[in-house]
C-alpha cells in the first residue's frame, strides 16, 4: 500500500513539474522568438516591461486573462468553445511519453524521467498529432467566418498530407532502434547519434513536423495578408491565448522529437541529461526562428507538390534503401 | 487494501464512462440533423471503443482505433463536408412510421443477438497467456497470418488507384 | 467483473444503434458512418473473443478491417465527392443515375 501511494505521488509530482516546465518554457519561447527575430530584422523587440523585456510574458499573460472573450454571432456555440483547447490540450499530452532524462535514484527506487513509458510512445505520439488536426479544423468551421473556414480546411488538408511524411520518415528510425518506445530509441542512439545514419529521414522529417505546426514557411492556414488571422480569426481572450499556447507547446513537443528520434536524447558529456535534453530543444527551436525570419510562404500548390511529389517518395525509398542496409 | 478497492472502484467508473462515451456518441452519430453534430458523435463513439480496447488489454489496437479511425477516417469526412457543403442542403423531412419500422426492425435483430450470446454456452480458454505485444503481432502477421497482410496491401493499393481515378473523372465531368 | 457477455451486449447496442441510422438517414455521408460505426461493433466482439479465447488472430482480423474500412473511406469519400459535383445531392433516394 505504501508502494502503491508513493507511485501515486511521483507520479502526480511528474506530472506537475512537466506542465509547469511546458506552460514556463513556451511563455518564454515566445518572448525568445520575438527577441530573435527582431534581432535578424535589425530592430529591438520587447524591452519595455523588465529588463530586456523578461516580464513581457507575463504581461501578456494578463492581458489575455483580462480581454473579453467573445463569441461571434452565428457561431456554432458549443465546438467553438471546445475548438481551441483541443489543440492544446492533444499538444501536452504528447509529453507524457518524452524521456527527460535517464532513470533517477530516490529512496532506494529507479524513478525514470518520463510520466509513461509506453512500449508503442511513437504511436501515441502520432495519434495525438493527429487528433490536434480537430482543434484547427473545427475551430475554423464553427466561427461562421470565411477567413476562418478556409484556414480550417488549409490546415487540415496541410496536416493530413505531411502527417504521412512525418510517419514515413520515422519508420528507418524505428527499424534501427528495434522498438517504438522512446526510452529505447534514445538508449540505441548512446553509440552515436541517429541523425548521422539517417540524415535524409531527419531532413523528411523536420521540413514535415514544421507543416505540422504551422509555422512560417508553411503558415497557410493563418496567412495573415490572405485570411486575416486564418482559422483563429474570430477569437479573443484566453481562447486564443489556448491556441496559441498550443502552437508553441507543439514547438516544443517538435524540439523534443528530433532531440529523441536523432540527436540522442538526454545524452551528452559533461552536464546532467534533462539539461542536454533541454539544451537540444532550445538549439531546434532557435533554427525554426531563424528558419521563420529567412524563408517566404510557400504557395498552396507548392506545398502540396513538396509533401506528395517530394517527401512522401524520398521516405519511401528511405525506408527501402534502410531495410535493405540491415538485411545485409 | 482500502486502496487496492480503490483503484478497482477508479477501474469500474472509467468503464462507464468510457460506455457512456461510446453509446452517447453513437447516439449523437445517429440522430441529428446537423451533419457536423454526426461526425462529432462518431469521433466520440469511435473514442469511446478506443476505451473498451485499452480496457481489454490491446493497447496497440486502442492507439491503431484512434490513429486510423478518429485521426483518419473522421477527419476525411469533416475534410469532405468542408468542401462539399452538404451542409446547406434541405435535409428531407422523416417520417414516423419509416423511423418505427427501423426501430422495430433494429430491436428484433438487437433481441435475438442478445438471445444466442446469453444462450450459448462459451468456453473461454484454459490458459492466459500474457504475451500480447506489438511485436508478436508482427511475427504472427508475417508467419501464420501473411495472407491477410498481402490482401491488405493490394486493397490498399486498389483504393489510392480508385480514389484518384474516381476524384480525376468527375473532376473532368463537371468542368 | 466484466465479463464476455457485457461486451457482446455492448456492441450489438452498437451495432443496433448504427443499423438505426442506416435505415433512417437518407444522406450517404451520414449512412456512411453509420456504417462505420456498425463495423466498430463488430471489431470490438473480435477484441474480446480473442482476449476470451486466447487467440491473437482476431487482432488480425480487427486490423485487417481497419485497413479495409480506410481504403473504404478513401474510395467512398471520393464517390460520394463526385455525385455531389454532378448531382448536387448527397441524398440517397435522388441518386437514380442508372435507371433508364
Amino acid at each position: 500500500m505504501l508502494t502503491w501511494s508513493l507511485g501515486f505521488l511521483i507520479l502526480m509530482v511528474k506530472l506537475g513539474a512537466v506542465l509547469l516546465f511546458l506552460l514556463l518554457a513556451a511563455a518564454y519561447l515566445v518572448w525568445l522568438e520575438r527577441k530573435f527575430l527582431a534581432r535578424l530584422q535589425v530592430r529591438y523587440g520587447p524591452n519595455r516591461a523588465g529588463k530586456y523585456g523578461l516580464l513581457q510574458p507575463i504581461a501578456d499573460m494578463i492581458k489575455m486573462l483580462t480581454k473579453e472573450d467573445t463569441i461571434p454571432e452565428g457561431a456554432d456555440r458549443v465546438i467553438f468553445l471546445l475548438a481551441p483547447a483541443v489543440v492544446t490540450v492533444t499538444a501536452l499530452l504528447m509529453f507524457a511519453v518524452i524521456p527527460f532524462g535517464g532513470d533517477l535514484s530516490f529512496l532506494g527506487k529507479r524513478i525514470p524521467m518520463v510520466i509513461a513509458d509506453l512500449n508503442i510512445g511513437l504511436l501515441f505520439v502520432f495519434a495525438l498529432s493527429s487528433l490536434g488536426v480537430y482543434g484547427i479544423a473545427l475551430g475554423g468551421w464553427a466561427s461562421n467566418s470565411k477567413y476562418s473556414l478556409l484556414g480550417g480546411i488549409r490546415g487540415a488538408a496541410q496536416m493530413i498530407s505531411y502527417e504521412l511524411s512525418l510517419g514515413l520518415s520515422l519508420v528507418p528510425v524505428v527499424m534501427l532502434a528495434g522498438s517504438f518506445s522512446l526510452v529505447d530509441i534514445v538508449r540505441a542512439q548512446e553509440a552515436y547519434p541517429f541523425i548521422l545514419v539517417q540524415p535524409l529521414a531527419f531532413v523528411i522529417f523536420v521540413i514535415s513536423a514544421m507543416a505540422e505546426s504551422k509555422r512560417i514557411p508553411f503558415d497557410l492556414p493563418e496567412a495573415e495578408n490572405e485570411l486575416g488571422a486564418g482559422y483563429h480569426t474570430e477569437y479573443s481572450g484566453i481562447r486564443f491565448g489556448l491556441f496559441f499556447l498550443g502552437e508553441y507547446v507543439n514547438m516544443q513537443v517538435l524540439g523534443a522529437l528530433v532531440a529523441v528520434l536523432f540527436l540522442g536524447g538526454w545524452s551528452g558529456p559533461f552536464l546532467s541529461g534533462p539539461a542536454w535534453f533541454c539544451i537540444k530543444i532550445l538549439v531546434v527551436a532557435l533554427v525554426m526562428i531563424w528558419i521563420r525570419g529567412t524563408l517566404p510562404r510557400l504557395r498552396y500548390d507548392q506545398l502540396m507538390a513538396l509533401g506528395w511529389k517530394v517527401l512522401i517518395p524520398l521516405a519511401l525509398v528511405n525506408i527501402v534503401v534502410t531495410g535493405a542496409v540491415i538485411l545485409i | 487494501m482500502s486502496f487496492l478497492i480503490g483503484t478497482e472502484a477508479i477501474a469500474h467508473v472509467a468503464f462507464w464512462i468510457v460506455v457512456g462515451l461510446t453509446f452517447g456518441g453513437a447516439v449523437i452519430a445517429v440522430f441529428p440533423r446537423n451533419i457536423i453534430y454526426n461526425v462529432l458523435g462518431l469521433v466520440m463513439a469511435l473514442s469511446g471503443v478506443a476505451g473498451l480496447y485499452l480496457y481489454l488489454g490491446s493497447f496497440f489496437i486502442a492507439l491503431m482505433q484512434l490513429l486510423i479511425y478518429v485521426g483518419a477516417i473522421c477527419i476525411s469526412i469533416v475534410f469532405a463536408i468542408m468542401l462539399s457543403r452538404p451542409l446547406h442542403l434541405e435535409v428531407p423531412k422523416r417520417s414516423v412510421p419509416k423511423v418505427a419500422m427501423a426501430a422495430g426492425a433494429s430491436a428484433i435483430f438487437f433481441a435475438a443477438v442478445v438471445g444466442v450470446i446469453f444462450k450459448s454456452n462459451w468456453v473461454p480458454a484454459p490458459e492466459q497467456s500474457g504475451d500480447w505485444s506489438v511485436v508478436t503481432i508482427g511475427h504472427l502477421l508475417l508467419t501464420r497470418y501473411d495472407l491477410v497482410f498481402e490482401v491488405i496491401s493490394l486493397v490498399l493499393l486498389v483504393a489510392i488507384i480508385g480514389a484518384i481515378v474516381t476524384a480525376g473523372y468527375s473532376r473532368r465531368f463537371s468542368s | 467483473m466484466v465479463t464476455l457477455n457485457s461486451y457482446l451486449t455492448l456492441s450489438a447496442v452498437l451495432f443496433s444503434i448504427g443499423a438505426v441510422g442506416v435505415f433512417t438517414q437518407r444522406n450517404a455521408l451520414i449512412m456512411y458512418m453509420c456504417i462505420e460505426l456498425m463495423l466498430n461493433a463488430v471489431n470490438l466482439t473480435f477484441i474480446a473473443f480473442s482476449r476470451y479465447l486466447n487467440d491473437l488472430g482476431g487482432h488480425v482480423f480487427v486490423f485487417m478491417i481497419m485497413t479495409v474500412a480506410a481504403a473504404e473511406a478513401a474510395v467512398g469519400l471520393a464517390i460520394i465527392m463526385a455525385l455531389f459535383r454532378n448531382k448536387e445531392t448527397v441524398n440517397v433516394d435522388e441518386i437514380n443515375l442508372s435507371k433508364g
